[in-house]
């Protein structure tokens, strides 16, 4: 992996979400990169797993040198909470910029 | 919104779910592979950029074109953006 591609500033030094907490996505920048799909944007989830950190896509697609790692989860959704005829369960691996705790 | 972002949308018909198990169609397709296996690998641009010069093509382009079609348009750009080539290459 060649080192000169990123410079690695972090933007948090904990993770802000555990397993098993409730969140709400969050819709992002309009019309930028993003990971987050429209049609989970705005839905309650659960964390399921914490993946790692990464260079957040939103960021790194236009400034590939400067973009901070964040914490990336897999989240779960269920599926009537995405769609009003939705059935089963969801999973999508979410970056932390696109989760808010939900109370 | 983007072109690309299309998920839970019921205006573009039945999922294809035929597969002829083969990667690709035409030979240009596994070149097109190649020569973007090839640009990431040498960080001439990464992944991030190549999804975004991707989805910054018009719905009319976009929806319009083959998977291996988006690939190469997102290389040309990238490749002119970054100054490997000219516009007039």
């Amino acid at each position: 992996m060649p080192s000169k591609r990123c410079s690695l500033e972090r933007v948090c030094f904990q993770m802000t979400h555990e397993i098993g907490a409730r969140i709400r996505t969050r819709p992002q920048r309009l019309d930028g990169h993003t990971r987050l799909p429209h049609y989970l944007e705005r839905k309650p989830g659960v964390v399921r797993a914490v993946l790692g950190e990464y260079p957040l896509p939103d960021r790194s697609a236009s400034n590939p040198m400067h973009a901070p790692r964040t914490w990336l989860y897999t989240i779960e959704f269920q599926g009537r909470d995405v769609w009003p005829d939705g059935e089963g369960r969801i999973y999508a691996d979410l970056f932390e910029e696109y989760l808010e705790a939900e109370r | 919104m983007r072109p690309h972002d299309i998920g839970g949308s019921d205006r573009f018909g039945a999922i294809d779910t035929s597969d002829d198990r083969q990667p690709f169609h035409h030979e240009w397709e596994a070149r097109v592979f190649a020569i973007n296996r090839a640009l990431l690998a040498r960080g001439t641009y990464t992944l991030d950029e190549f999804r975004d010069a991707i989805e910054r093509m018009s719905a009319q382009e976009y929806h319009g074109a083959s998977y291996y079609e988006r690939w190469l348009y997102a290389i040309e750009t990238l490749l002119a953006r970054k100054g490997v080539f000219s516009d007039d290459a």
